[in-house]
């Protein structure tokens, strides 16, 4: 069904000003600013000071790569693929180490950090002790595709396998093969935010390139070197997204529905059982048990916590409107950019599709340098100087993940429902409204809660831009981290726990109540 | 009546349809038999404004629907698909189905209950409104995918493998339903099957077609009695 060219046309200029602009702005202005220098200054990325910059940023994302394979991959095999106890409720906590910020896994274990230095593990500030807090803090990413990946394996092809190669061989020869291109993406997505990621390193004082661009921000004023430092990040990233995006061709990122049943799966038998659950209940222990149980001890008796939502019921709420609005038009926005994409024959649609997951390759602190040049202009700034910017840097930076919920469930919407309804139906709005959103109903739900929780613990993007007076949650986590107030702190961080927590319930709920509707 | 004219539809380098003509009239039942991956599908669906062509030109009675420049929207053809795999809304019930075809005719909100009602006598599922899909029967669910196509009062039934999930007892039932909406409802009917019994079963005329062409095309006794080449005389041996 294809919709009219005003509509593409309109969706397209939104997407260019909300989202490509910012990022536009980043690679041309240092070169339009600081003319031919621009060239010189850009040599510079390989003396010696920045080469060591690029070193510790490389192996930072590469090490916490590394680390969430080997968490990730056999977590994901196991949840999906074998008879452990509890694998149907590992697969839903495998999710939650994703959903809470990484500077609340950051802050954990920087408090814990005294007590691993005198048990002689290590000090948790440096490369080492940062790759592991992302790797605790990212490698969901990797299960989640893989888990993706395995759902969409036809059993047939592994039970061909089964009866001539048996059930190691299986996996090895045939289930690995056919899930690489998902297991590479995650590695890929992974390898991407360990990269850009500003709160771990910050906290850890890790000197990698998105701590060093905020400082060139806010301590020099120093915009353009701030833009200049982020144009090398910004290339890998997009190289490695153009890589994933190779690897995945036109595959699925995220499988709606399917899986095998308790019967199809290996079974792990005795010897296996054991380990396989000690190894998926420690991880998920490190990356959400342990965060709740240091966070309580840090907050300490109720009545800090008490106190704490006093003074900090209006910057929930604000979070709350914040998060919700933000999520709301991205959830917008990414429909029509995916229903473009997916169900149309327009003009260079996989470019379109391309630009769409920009976003990922962009560090927080830079898009809000880009956000802050774009809007902050006489004319336009009753956006710059209200709330909306912060919705606005919402769209721009969580864009990719609605659009990737979305696309993936247009992509398994069988075609024939839209075109038998498209033969028969007086027009196309009721079309949409009465066949492709109800069908599309648990992408949908997936895609709101995803950016709603992410915009919900975001730091990066709102630090810079927040109007003067006002205050996320997240922010008020940042300064009062700074000032010291721990106790305040800790409960303010379980405040948002408890809240995203709450949120990912509601969404396995309402996923699960639609799937059950639509799979009849 | 549909007019088909030297009609091409290219996929990539492979020609789906190579210089396709035909016609089907009101009234009459034209079958179209031939081989898996012949290229039957995609004539349904350029007929139905799904696909565009390449080359040549589909007229619906006096109007010009499909060339390779301009493609009259599906909805304002008069034509209605029954897919192969029914295409049933999973969240509407049977009446909801109905319902959304209905509206686009002119109906009043007061018409539309028993305009419902009687299309669903028409194919037997009167008293199952409330059901969905996934509480029907393969017959059931085959026979409210053809409900909703007649629901949207077209001159030509476009079937695309109808028989193909149902048992012989529900092929037969399905058939003299097939013949009754013809008889009752003055609709052309356009179907397509790579089962020859079927096919006899069903046709005024016959279409045979092998790799993207119609090779034969005239009325059943005629192609019988006068098969063109080995081919075509292959594929009726299993019904003679």
């Amino acid at each position: 069904m294809q919709p009219t060219r005003t509509f593409v046309t309109l969706v397209l200029c939104i997407f260019a000003v909300l989202v490509l602009a910012p990022m536009v702005y980043m690679f041309t202005v240092p070169f339009v600013e600081g003319g031919a220098g621009t060239i010189t200054e850009i040599m510079a990325i390989f003396d010696s000071r920045q080469l060591s910059l690029a070193r510790s940023s490389f192996f930072l994302a590469a090490g916490a790569t590394l680390l969430s394979l080997l968490f990730g991959l056999p977590f994901a095999f196991l949840v999906e693929r074998t008879d452990l106890i509890g694998w149907q409720i590992l697969q839903v906590l495998a999710v939650i180490p994703l959903l809470i910020p990484p500077y609340i896994h950051a802050i954990v274990w920087n408090y814990l950090n005294p007590l691993l230095t005198r048990w002689g593990v290590a000090d948790i500030h440096g490369l080492g002790g940062a790759m592991w807090v992302q790797a605790l803090s990212f490698f969901p990413i990797v299960t989640i595709l893989t888990t993706s990946g395995l759902k969409s394996v036809d059993r047939s092809l592994e039970e061909a396998g089964i009866m001539t190669l048996g059930r190691w061989n299986t996996i090895r020869k045939i289930t690995l093969p056919l899930v690489r291109p998902h297991i590479l993406s995650g590695a890929v997505f992974v390898f991407i935010f360990a990269l850009i990621d500003f709160g771990v390193p910050d906290i850890f004082r890790v000197k990698v390139y998105p701590v060093e661009i905020f400082i060139q921000f806010s301590a020099f004023y120093d915009e353009r070197a701030a833009m200049l430092l982020s144009l090398p990040l910004i290339c890998v990233a997009i190289f490695l997204l153009l890589l994933q995006k190779w690897s995945m061709s036109n595959r699925i990122y995220v499988q709606a529905s399917g899986g095998i049943s308790q019967a199809g799966r290996f079974r792990l038998g005795r010897r296996l059982q054991a380990p396989a659950f000690i190894f998926c209940c420690t991880l998920i222990f490190f990356s959400v048990g342990l965060q709740l149980v240091i966070l309580l001890k840090m907050a300490g008796p109720l009545s800090t916590y008490i106190q704490v939502f006093r003074s900090s019921c209006q910057q929930i709420f604000y979070s709350l409107v914040l998060a919700g609005g933000g999520a709301f038009l991205t959830l917008i926005l990414a429909f029509s950019l995916s229903y473009i994409v997916e169900q149309t024959n327009v003009w260079g649609k996989r470019g379109i599709e391309f630009c769409s997951y920009l976003p990922l390759a962009i560090p927080a602190v830079a898009l809000g340098i880009g956000l802050i040049r774009i809007w902050n202009r006489p004319g336009i700034d009753l956006i710059y100087g209200s709330s909306c910017i912060i919705i606005v840097g919402y769209i721009a930076h969580y864009l990719p993940f609605s659009f990737i919920t979305l696309s993936s469930g247009l992509k398994q919407l069988n075609s024939h429902l839209v075109e038998v309804a498209w033969m028969s139906s007086p027009s196309k709005i009721s079309v949409v409204k009465k066949i492709v959103l109800p069908l599309l109903t648990p992408s949908l739900i997936t895609s709101y809660f995803i950016v709603f929780l992410l915009a919900l613990g975001d730091l990066g993007t709102t630090l810079l831009i927040i109007p003067p007076g006002r205050e996320t949650l997240p922010i008020k986590i940042y300064n009062l981290m700074h000032y010291g107030a721990e106790q305040k702190m800790a409960a303010l961080c379980l405040i948002l726990v408890g809240i995203i927590l709450f949120f990912t319930a509601l969404l396995f709920f309402t996923y699960k109540r639609a799937i059950r509707q639509l799979s009849r | 009546m549909i007019m088909i004219k030297n009609l091409i539809k290219c996929f990539g380098d492979v020609k789906a349809l190579d210089v396709v003509n035909f016609e089907c009239k009101l009234d009459e039942i034209i079958v179209i038999v031939g081989s898996s991956g012949c290229g039957k599908t995609t004539l349904l669906r350029l007929i139905a404004g799904l696909e565009t062509p390449d080359e040549g030109e589909i007229q619906i009675e006096d109007m010009i629907v499909s060339t390779s420049r301009h493609c009259i929207e599906p909805r304002k053809r008069e034509v209605a698909l029954v897919f192969q795999d029914l295409a049933l809304w999973p969240h509407m019930t049977v009446k909801e189905h109905i319902k959304f075809v209905l509206p686009s005719h002119g109906l009043t909100k007061e018409d539309i209950q028993p305009a419902t009602e009687s299309i669903l006598s028409d194919v037997n599922l009167r008293g199952y409104g409330n059901r969905y899909p996934h509480e029907l029967s393969g017959g059931e669910q085959q026979r409210l995918a053809i409900a909703r196509a007649i629901a949207s009062k077209p001159k030509y039934l476009l079937l695309d493998e109808p028989f193909s999930s149902l048992d012989s007892i529900l092929k037969e039932n399905l058939l003299m339903l097939m013949l009754k909406l013809k008889k009752e409802k003055f609709i052309g009917l356009l179907c397509v099957t790579h089962n020859i019994d079927e096919a006899n079963g069903l046709a005024d005329r016959l279409a045979v077609m092998q790799g993207g062409r119609i090779i034969q095309f005239g009325s059943k006794e005629y192609i019988m009695n006068n098969p063109k080449n080995e081919f075509v005389s292959r594929l009726l041996k299993l019904i003679r």
